[in-house]
């Protein structure tokens, strides 16, 4: 049978030697590891696990893979992968994000891009069809994602406009980094289209380090064949159907700025000093009367449109847009630092977007940073004469410039939450790791599991093998969390908000129409194939390096102290992680994804599945684990 | 301004519909009234109009049920169309979600390919989607400057048909297009234009925004008017909901 669902023709760009190559897998690799996140695990170890440990993130040896997968423009919601050795984790996190790059870049004939090396000078990767070329881009560097992202649509339309003439062409798809990225601060995004952004991870920082700006992508080809193209279509309505009912349809993800906070007790507030609140002030309500310009905006196949357009068209932050604002950056450029007013929220939401950084990294390392000052241990001295008090809106603001620019403590704060936290307390001789709200260098999403009321159990971050991803949390059974979910639509690469409209059932019939895979079956995922990919990441995690390992994993999978201090208010006060329980939670995790009682993936199953390279490279900690 | 001057225009039939069309029309409508559907039109395609339908038996052969309809009926009936339909773009609802492009591309080209749908969506400014379509200019200069006759206006179902065997892939209905609204199919090279898909067209099936809606075509001269470059639909959009801003945030 043909390969449906793929082209299976990848692109190798070598950005030290400016090489630019043609690849392709076996069909079996596809068919085990399918694409996306899975399948960037895989790359990034076969080539890196060797010697995992001495690979520095932000060093030309890294290597940046941007994957879609094969459900990649056919199911609802198309999204792009990117992946790497994590600047924050150490680990492979896979990075989703919205926008058109992906249907631009199958279109163009492409299922994916492997970049290595390092350019010599700011260089941007433009791709029409076959036509691949490293562009200079030295009248980029130093821009703002807005500036960057405005002057390579005008450029590349002009460009198109004058070769061909009769047709009028459209935006193309578009990955770009703003001076945060460039400047190799490791809370720093990849963005897209406008306000859409891959943090998680990092990866910003890594197309900084490699001096890559941007990718371009225009395509004018179809999608890979499908299966059953009718079966794809029809199972489309069924999504849509169900997504037009659903409340992110209307809301987004901003309900969730008064359902987190005031309902489940699982917002973070004052850096999690609190979870609960119950100030209307923060209602959706608020943001749609006094900011949305339009309610429904989508991105390629999308009918659920969660990104609102939130614009500000007067008071003192006039001029300022962003994308809703979503609940994560509600929360971490909002109520994390004390703010509770939309428009300031909005604002910080627009500077994180401007400046190309992480809204969620970036709000965890400033909240952070405030409780370090609230509690003296920092003076505004140290903090370059920024008054960094809880609800001070434009001292966050000033703040983040300085991280992006990595200028004065900003270089410090450059370097994340966890990294920060151990050069404060060397430099202040006061442990301040206790005040970190991050696992394995990775800030935990606006998700808290004190309460017990929203949907991260205790072991979601600690067990998660991208740190604090809140999209990726651990959960019993496995299949419940990141292994059945998110790995599997991050590999299919999709979105899985989408998803969440229909019932596990669908995704796999979607997965069938589009590839023909009839084995493919949810047992097939939860108890072989996503273990497996799972088990790659989990080894690079552990492995680490080169400036730090999360061992032994006894200190490392665990929550952040902050979660077993009881919550001081609202319904749930008093609530807290219980540690025996957690402890037997871990432990019957480790179990059930075939993990050792250390939790290093077992010998005879990576054996069994052929990754005899992963488990060589974990022979070399697991005296240590 | 008397009821019956307006009743005396509406008798006459607009220019570039034929009578029998505009007879099918008034009857429609006077079935609509009649059983007190109150509806316009809508959902249901024109194609399933027949050529039989005459002004006597529209009453009854309009309405697709299996059953007998007598003056007793009291059910709604499904909303009949007229046969010559045309797409009301509405920018303002636009999510830019390209459903359009995908139900387009599937149904003309048997799989998904933005680049070859009749309707292509301009994102050049945040969340200001603008959808391109032909807009049926009433005196359609993309089929006057067409050189070899591959572009004609279907008789029946208004629908513009592009005969890709005739096309020389000479461009000049791009020219023509007040819009530059035609494009051309990345490996064959014709022309694509709207064609309604038949006088049923998927984009407005599959929009759930209302961005894309079937509406009766009729005799204003104000289509030719929508034919408009991407470029300025948008900053018009971006004058109206961001004012001063529009400019920072246009890509163009």
């Amino acid at each position: 049978m043909p390969l449906y669902g793929y082209h299976n023709r990848f692109l190798e760009i070598n950005l030290s030697t400016e090489s630019i190559r043609e690849i392709s897998f076996p069909e079996d690799v596809l068919q085990t590891y399918i694409g996306g996140r899975a399948l960037a695990a895989k790359v990034l170890f076969d080539r890196l696990g060797d010697h995992w440990e001495e690979v520095d993130p932000l060093g030309p040896e890294n290597i940046l893979t941007v994957f879609t997968g094969p459900l990649t423009g056919f199911f609802p919601g198309a999204r792009t992968c990117i992946s790497g050795k994590s600047p924050l984790t150490l680990g492979i996190v896979g990075s989703t994000f919205g926008g058109e790059f992906a249907s631009e870049l199958r279109a163009a004939g492409w299922d994916g891009i492997i970049i290595t090396g390092r350019a010599s000078s700011p260089v941007y990767i433009y791709i029409f069809n076959d036509n691949v070329e490293i562009r200079d881009a030295s009248h980029l560097w130093g821009k703002t994602t807005e500036e960057t992202h405005k002057i390579l649509v005008k450029e590349i339309r002009e460009e198109l406009q004058g070769k061909i003439p009769y047709i009028k062409w459209r935006d193309p798809g578009m990955l770009y980094i703003g001076p945060a990225g460039e400047n190799k601060v490791r809370t720093a995004a990849v963005s897209s289209k406008w306000t859409h952004a891959g943090g998680y991870g990092g990866y910003g920082s890594v197309f900084g380090s490699k001096n890559l700006k941007a990718i371009v992508v225009k395509g004018t080809g179809p999608l890979p064949d499908a299966y059953d193209i009718s079966k794809v279509k029809e199972l489309s309505e069924v999504v849509a159907s169900n997504a037009v009912n659903h409340v992110f349809k209307w809301w987004g993800t901003a309900y969730l700025g008064y359902q987190c906070g005031y309902t489940t007790s699982s917002e973070p507030i004052r850096n999690w000093q609190e979870e609960w609140h119950d100030n209307p002030a923060v209602g959706v309500d608020k943001y749609d009367r006094r900011m949305w310009v339009k309610r429904y905006w989508g991105d390629f196949g999308c009918p659920l449109t969660c990104y609102k357009l939130a614009f500000q068209r007067t008071g003192p932050w006039e001029g300022t847009l962003s994308d809703n604002t979503d609940y994560e950056l509600q929360a971490y450029l909002g109520t994390n630092l004390g703010i509770f007013v939309p428009e300031d929220n909005n604002y910080l939401s627009y500077l994180a977007d401007s400046y190309g950084l992480c809204g969620i990294q970036t709000g965890n390392v400033l909240g952070f940073a405030a409780e370090l000052y609230q509690r003296g241990i920092l003076s505004k001295e140290d903090l370059d004469g920024i008054d960094l008090k809880w609800g001070n809106t434009e001292a966050f603001a000033k703040m983040m410039l300085k991280i992006a620019k990595r200028e004065g403590i900003g270089d410090k704060l450059a370097e994340g939450t966890w990294r920060f936290a151990l050069y404060v307390t060397e430099w202040k001789g006061v442990d301040v790791t206790k005040y970190a709200v991050v696992v394995k260098g990775h800030g935990i999403g606006a998700h808290g599991n004190r309460s017990g009321l929203d949907y991260p159990q205790d072991i979601a971050y600690a067990c998660s093998v991208q740190g604090g991803d809140h999209t990726s949390v651990a959960a019993l059974p496995p299949e419940a969390g990141e292994l059945g979910g998110p790995l599997l639509f991050d590999s299919g690469v999709f979105c899985w908000f989408n998803a969440f409209t229909v019932s596990r059932d669908v995704i796999f019939k979607f997965f069938q129409a589009v590839t023909g895979w009839d084995w493919f079956t949810p047992d097939k995922w939860d108890k072989d194939l996503g273990l497996r990919a799972l088990a790659i990441q989990r080894a690079a995690l552990l492995l680490g390096g080169p400036d730090i390992q999360w061992l032994p994993t006894s200190k490392y999978d665990d929550n952040p102290p902050r979660f077993y201090e009881p919550l001081p208010s609202g319904p749930c006060k008093g609530k807290a992680v219980d540690r025996d329980e957690f402890l037997k939670h871990r432990a019957a995790y480790y179990e059930a994804v075939g993990w050792d009682e250390k939790g290093v993936p077992k010998s005879e199953l990576l054996k069994e599945w052929g990754l005899d390279n992963v488990d060589a490279a974990l022979n070399r900690i697991r005296g240590k684990a | 301004m008397s009821n019956s001057s307006n009743s005396k225009k509406l008798q006459d039939p607009p220019e570039g519909i034929t009578r029998r069309d505009f007879l099918k029309l008034t009857a429609a409508a006077v079935v609509g009234v009649a059983i007190g559907a109150g509806v316009g039109y809508a959902a249901k395609p024109a194609v399933t109009v027949t050529e039989t339908t005459t002004e006597t038996t529209t009453a009854t052969t309009t309405v697709p049920v299996t059953q007998t309809v007598t003056k007793t009926v009291t059910v709604t009936p499904t909303p009949t169309l007229p046969e010559k339909v045309w797409l009301f773009i509405d920018p303002d609802k636009c999510s830019g979600c390209r459903r359009c492009e995908i139900a387009c591309s599937i149904f003309h080209e048997g799989k998904i390919w933005p680049e070859a749908s009749r309707i292509r969506v301009f994102t050049l400014a945040p969340g200001l989607d603008v959808p391109i379509v032909c807009t049926y200019c009433k005196d359609f200069p993309c089929v006057n400057a067409c050189p070899t006759g591959a572009l004609h206006v279907d008789e029946k179902t208004g629908a513009l048909v592009v005969d890709k065997d005739k096309c020389i892939k000479c461009h000049r209905c791009y020219e023509a297009c007040p819009g530059h609204i035609p494009t051309y199919h990345p490996t064959e090279g014709y022309a694509l234009i709207c064609d309604l898909c038949g006088g049923d067209p998927q984009c407005a099936k599959v929009c759930l925004e209302g961005a894309i809606q079937v509406k009766p075509y009729g005799a204003m001269d104000t289509y030719k008017l929508l034919a408009d470059e991407p470029e300025e639909i948008v900053k018009d959009l971006a004058d109206k909901y961001l004012g001063k801003y529009g400019e920072k945030y246009l890509v163009i």
